[in-house]
């Protein structure tokens, strides 16, 4: 055995019987519902990127702001240290 | 056990002309704009996805839930659809064949091929009126032994009356390709029946 079934049928499906399952009020019903669920699915990515990319400036400012900080502090004290090799040494009295 | 029996290709083929595909044209044009207008595409289309749906699943519940996610598919991508030179329903009959080979493997059930033994005998004519059920039992054990992609296309050629350019877009394959099961598919069948083919010249 394959891997089909052949069935044979005896009647031919009626144009009445196929009627039945004819819904295009549903159809549309329910394309409705998918298109909503979609914009708010696309809403939802939409905002979830946008704070992400929010959050990586954020982040992205916070270290360079760190980094000039710490860039001041260093130039700062490399000030100082040459501040204090220029001053004439301590004679001390007795 | 070898009997003579006509092979009536295309026999009586329901092909558009090209102004009845420009009508069309229009239609799908005002739907893309239009989703009321989809409509009418519904009401032409849906007994015959409906009747194909249910060759291929043999439920009629199922073959309208199918064919109702076919035309749902339909509508949200209409937009995309694209004329190249082939009927409109030849795009939803590929959708459909898509949904239909979805549900087998999501499922994993058998395929199955359930076919109108009224159209049987209209596509094979018999010069033997007797061992007629014979004949069909042993039809159908031939098809069975045939790969499910033979059949697919046999169905598409003989049962919804395509041509290979069709059945090649419905199935995505090549129109070489189609032409090729089709043929393959006969030779297996000569080999049980002796087979004239009645031909209109493109077969």
């Amino acid at each position: 055995m394959g891997k089909h079934e052949i069935r044979l049928r005896r009647k031919m499906m009626t144009s009445r019987r196929i009627e039945r399952h004819k819904n295009y009020a549903g159809l549309m019903k329910q394309h409705h519902k998918t298109q909503r669920t979609r914009t708010i699915v696309r809403w939802v990515v939409f905002i979830l990127i946008f704070l992400m990319s929010m959050i990586l400036i954020f982040k992205s400012l916070d270290k360079n702001v760190k980094r000039t900080n710490e860039a001041k502090i260093e130039s700062q004290i490399k000030e100082n240290n040459k501040l204090e090799e220029l001053k004439p040494p301590r004679i001390q009295y007795m | 056990m070898s009997r003579t029996n006509i092979l009536n290709i295309l026999a009586n083929q329901n092909h558009m002309t090209d102004e009845a595909i420009q009508q069309e044209q229009a239609l799908i044009e005002l739907a893309k704009k239009d989703e009321l207008a989809f409509g009418k595409l519904y009401d032409r289309y849906f007994d015959g996805i409906y009747g194909f749906v249910y060759r291929r699943t043999d439920e009629e519940q199922l073959a309208g839930d199918i064919t109702s996610q076919v035309f749902l598919k339909a509508l949200q991508n209409i937009k995309k659809y694209e004329f190249r030179g082939l009927p409109f329903s030849s795009w939803l009959y590929r959708i459909a064949s898509n949904e239909v080979n979805k549900y087998y493997r999501k499922k994993n059930r058998k395929v199955v091929f359930s076919l109108e033994e009224e159209r049987i005998r209209e596509i094979i004519e018999e010069d033997e009126e007797d061992h007629k059920e014979a004949h069909l039992s042993l039809l159908v054990e031939c098809l069975n032994e045939m790969k499910t992609g033979v059949i697919e296309v046999l169905e598409l050629r003989f049962f919804e009356e395509k041509n290979f350019k069709e059945i090649a877009y419905i199935l995505d394959i090549s129109e070489s390709g189609a032409k090729m099961r089709t043929y393959r598919a006969l030779e297996q069948l000569k080999d049980n029946f002796n087979i004239k083919i009645k031909d209109n010249g493109e077969a």
